[in-house]
């Protein structure tokens, strides 16, 4: 088989870094919880953002689903 | 009734959440990557990318670490690596190995990183689109993967990110010409010019550290 020293050198050098797996690990979760969380977060106040705006602007927060509601009353009329 | 029902629930819930570090242990060994990338998307279950990341954790750190010279740099790098993986599982098609995916972003990230942080990376970056036609490679493979292993580490160290990238593609990681072209997004005329002048690169600086 031929001398790789390429793959040598990933061995010589995996084995000289000290290598903080489960930092690195734990700093994944934490990551992706906060994103979570944040999406979450979003998730809950972004429809109560947008009717703020819109209440902001003149119109009437969730008008939109009041007509369908109205127009569904009575779906055979 | 209802309340034995969910009695029963807890139970079960309690006992997979006990087996749960037996069944990773387990599966580390047995299933693939495909199987585990699978199973993470349905389940959304972290053992199964903690099976990825325990086999492929080191390497990535390895390769961010000769990157980019800094163990606190190569750390945070892997770190935002693996986040962008996990991020993007759903994406992973299977028409390459999980391997190479992962490598190809790992490469990326690094070179970003280079190239944020000084603009002079290599032909890597810059001006490779212009090169046409291929020229015949003279160097043979053997002159430069059988150099005595600390003396690549030191002719690696001081040659430019992007030559020192590519030739860890070719040689280290074993990719092939079109996996390279992937990685890097330029034609197949583009990257083996390129392979080609790191290797004269690679040899200048050899001759120059060394035959004086």
């Amino acid at each position: 088989m031929r001398k790789n020293s390429f793959k040598e050198l990933e061995e010589v050098e995996l084995e000289e870094i000290s290598m903080k797996t489960e930092n690195i690990r734990n700093g994944i979760s934490s990551d992706i919880g906060m994103m979570r969380y944040v999406s979450s977060v979003m998730e809950l106040y972004f429809p109560k953002i947008i009717d703020l705006l819109v209440a902001l602007a003149g119109g009437s927060p969730g008008q939109g689903d009041e007509t369908k509601r109205n127009q569904n009353k009575y779906p055979d009329m | 009734m209802r309340v034995d029902y969910e009695h029963q629930l807890n139970l079960i819930d309690l006992i997979i959440n006990l087996l749960n570090p037996v069944i990773s242990g387990a599966a580390s060994k047995s299933i693939s990557d495909e199987e585990a990338i699978e199973a993470y998307l349905e389940t959304q279950n972290t053992n199964y990318f903690n099976i990825l990341y325990d086999r492929y954790s080191r390497k990535v750190f390895g390769k961010c670490y000769s990157l980019l010279k800094s163990e606190a740099r190569a750390e945070d790098a892997a770190q935002e690596i693996f986040v962008k993986v996990l991020l993007n599982l759903s994406k992973f098609s299977g028409k390459s190995k999980f391997s190479t995916w992962l490598y190809s972003i790992t490469y990326n990230f690094c070179i970003d990183t280079i190239r944020k942080s000084k603009k002079n990376i290599g032909v890597l970056v810059d001006d490779i689109g212009r090169y046409g036609d291929v020229v015949e490679d003279e160097i043979e493979d053997s002159e430069i993967i059988e150099t005595n292993v600390y003396r690549l580490k030191e002719v690696l160290n001081i040659l430019p990110s992007g030559d020192k990238a590519i030739l860890l593609m070719k040689y280290q990681d074993e990719f092939s010409i079109k996996e390279i072209c992937k990685i890097i997004d330029k034609s197949e005329s583009a990257v083996k010019m390129k392979i080609k002048r790191a290797k004269e690169k690679f040899l200048r600086k050899y001759k120059e550290l060394y035959t004086s």
